[in-house]
């Protein structure tokens, strides 16, 4: 039995477990700790405490409404879920190291089983049109000042007497960037407007950072989602904009695959209009592009010139993906076939 | 070895063989102590407060230990078996103020908190100077060794006269509960933890076992640890103010008057002058702790005027 550094400094955790490590590996967030008891995954996180016991409740109301495509939590001996150690939190689970599923896209399953989540998480609130005016509001304030910090970027950008790769590729594109700004906020005030007019509001438990990593397969192949260290109760549409903004990066990406991932997500929870307008809305605002400005602003020394270049176009590219992706959305479903059953009583 | 089926059955271990009898298993998971517990609110006061204690991971009570169905007790008959780890040794004190003052901190927050909920499950200790005071006239017609005892009745006296006045200034805030039995020798450490066991006594409404346990550190660490006790204590739960007057008012409190008279009640002559001096230690001792500690406080005072 080997006691590393890294097992020393585990020790008051996984004690709490009575596990006694003869391996700690570090595999991406997580430690692989293999013991006699079998092999774990433990992670470390900056939850507080309650963030941690929301976290805990979260993963225990998954289970007790049906859903178990989850990678559980093991409890400590004295029945924590979490254990905090300093100013970390950390928790247990089992290791999963199981392959991805035949014939499915990570993509397809991630999708599927959000939607299942959304489904049995779905709640009509009370409409209050406060909360409403509060949402808009906020994100509109805060879209317009992102707006202003990339107009003053240009502004600087403009007044160089030479100006870098990355400042000339971000001007090219300075203008289509707030056209896509305009767009977004267009499609937020129909959102708004809609809400009001159909005073209604729906909210779901969100994973809240969806990710094709956050996917595991059981050694049966069954797929268990995790990380559900950022769900919150919102939006269904919250989930479905982190989705499809990191789906357009995927080589095979088409508007058609998107619409098709739509369709598998929509089998479980059809969206509303208003719905697929906030959709639009937050997916189309050029966040993405206004980051890697934020990124070659601050941390220049990170990348070389090219890098930050190359980052930006395949961002852009990226948007124009979502525009067709969201022209897509917007579109009407075919009407329905006329019945044309001579049979039906129909007056 | 119907404990031993139990035991296995619950907590689903694979392992179990006593390692003493009645007191401490052996199990896959390492070697596991037994309580049984007949009072079912004391039980509760023990679990609540060692969980509370137990919320960090670097210095915690032995909290009881899960059932595979999640509960910390096994009802057998009519008692309540209860399984914790168990730590040989002790951990060191002079140097590990800060791991000391988070774990006496932690304590004495639980012990607020819950005063509510558990104060019907408390022991009470009374402290009668008039008791004291006719006991030692008595024994003094008796054995002439008592000079020193009778010697501190006007300073006992004094003290207590002041501690009464604080308690009454102070009567509207309520004390912690404290495990009753608290000692520094119940602390053990494993990996970097230092870890209590606690008690399975009732607990006390107030500061007399922290005034013994500080009493206790005075002793072996010295004045200059004790009061960087003090400090680290006062980082996770306030002395400086109300809760800080509660504790000397039973610092003030001549308890060791009142445990002297108990000890010459009940013992022959032999016995006498080894009592008397342990006394004459301890009311020494206990005036140290006294200065340090109103030391300590002067010098919180004077940074808040600062």
């Amino acid at each position: 039995m080997s006691y590393s550094s890294e097992t020393v400094n585990y020790g008051p955790i996984l004690f709490q477990y009575d596990l006694y490590p003869e391996k700690i590996e570090e595999v991406g967030k997580v430690k692989k700790v293999i013991s006699r008891r079998g092999t774990f995954a433990l992670k470390e996180t900056s939850l507080n405490e309650e963030e941690a016991s929301w976290f805990t409740h979260v993963i225990h109301r998954l289970s007790e409404i049906g859903y178990h495509q989850i990678v559980p939590l093991y409890p400590t001996k004295y029945g924590d879920y979490t254990v905090q150690y300093g100013n970390r939190t950390y928790y247990l689970m089992p290791w999963f190291a199981g392959g991805d599923r035949f014939g499915l896209t990570r993509e397809e399953v991630i999708i599927e089983e959000i939607g299942k989540i959304h489904f049995l998480t779905l709640k009509e609130q009370d409409f209050s049109p406060e909360v409403v005016d509060h949402s808009f509001q906020y994100l509109m304030q805060r879209w317009e000042s992102r707006q202003l910090e990339m107009e003053r970027f240009a502004e600087e950008s403009e007044r160089m007497p030479y100006m870098s790769p990355f400042e000339l590729t971000y001007l090219s594109h300075f203008h289509h960037m707030m056209r896509m700004a305009e767009d977004a906020k267009r499609r937020l005030k129909d959102w708004y407007d809609a809400c009001h007019s159909e005073k209604r509001y729906r909210s779901v438990l969100c994973h809240g950072k969806l990710s094709r990593n956050h996917l595991l397969y059981s050694h049966h192949g069954e797929p268990h989602l995790l990380n559900f260290e950022k769900a919150v109760l919102d939006t269904p549409v919250r989930d479905l904009a982190v989705f499809f903004r990191k789906a357009v990066h995927l080589s095979n990406w088409t508007k058609e695959e998107g619409g098709r991932l739509l369709s598998l997500y929509q089998r479980h929870i059809p969206l509303l209009d208003e719905e697929k307008s906030l959709l639009v809305s937050y997916i189309s605002y050029p966040e993405p592009l206004f980051h890697s400005v934020d990124l070659y602003r601050h941390q220049r020394e990170r990348y070389s010139q090219i890098e930050f270049v190359h980052r930006l176009e395949k961002r852009i590219s990226a948007m124009r993906h979502i525009r067709d992706f969201c022209d897509l959305i917007l579109t009407p479903p075919p009407p329905q076939p006329l019945d044309t059953n001579t049979n039906t009583d129909h007056i | 070895m119907t404990i031993l089926f139990e035991i296995k059955k619950h907590y689903e271990l694979q392992k179990v063989t006593w390692k003493e009898k009645d007191h401490l298993v052996d199990t896959d998971c390492g070697v596991k102590q037994i309580r049984v517990w007949k009072d079912r609110a004391l039980l509760d006061w023990h679990v609540r407060w060692r969980d509370e204690v137990g919320k960090n991971s670097l210095a915690v009570a032995d909290r009881m230990i899960r059932t595979a169905e999640g509960k910390p007790w096994v009802v057998m008959e009519n008692e309540y078996l209860t399984l914790h780890d168990y730590v040989e040794g002790t951990h060191e004190r002079s140097g590990h103020e800060k791991r000391w003052g988070l774990l006496i901190g932690n304590m004495l927050q639980a012990g607020l908190e819950l005063q509510g909920e558990f104060s019907s499950v408390t022991k009470e200790d009374h402290y009668s100077f008039d008791t004291c005071l006719a006991a030692i006239h008595k024994l003094s017609k008796e054995y002439n060794e008592l000079v020193s005892v009778k010697n501190s009745l006007p300073e006992a006296n004094k003290r207590l006269n002041l501690a009464m006045e604080l308690k009454k200034a102070s009567s509207h805030v309520p004390l912690p509960l404290f495990d009753s039995d608290t000692h520094m020798n119940n602390g053990g450490q494993i990996f970097n933890i230092l870890f209590y066991r606690g008690s399975d006594d009732y607990p006390e409404h107030g500061y007399r076992p922290l005034r013994s346990l500080l009493t206790e550190w005075l002793k072996e660490c010295g004045p200059y640890s004790l009061r960087k006790l003090l400090t680290c204590i006062n980082e996770h739960f306030s002395l400086e103010r109300e809760q800080g007057y509660l504790l000397l008012a039973e610092i003030l409190t001549p308890w060791e008057l009142q445990d002297c008279v108990d000890q010459l009640k009940n013992e022959e002559l032999a016995h006498i002058v080894s009592y008397v001096e342990s006394f004459e230690q301890d009311w020494d001792f206990n005036r140290i702790l006294l200065h340090c500690f109103t030391d300590w406080m002067d010098d919180k005072r004077k940074r808040v005027a600062l």
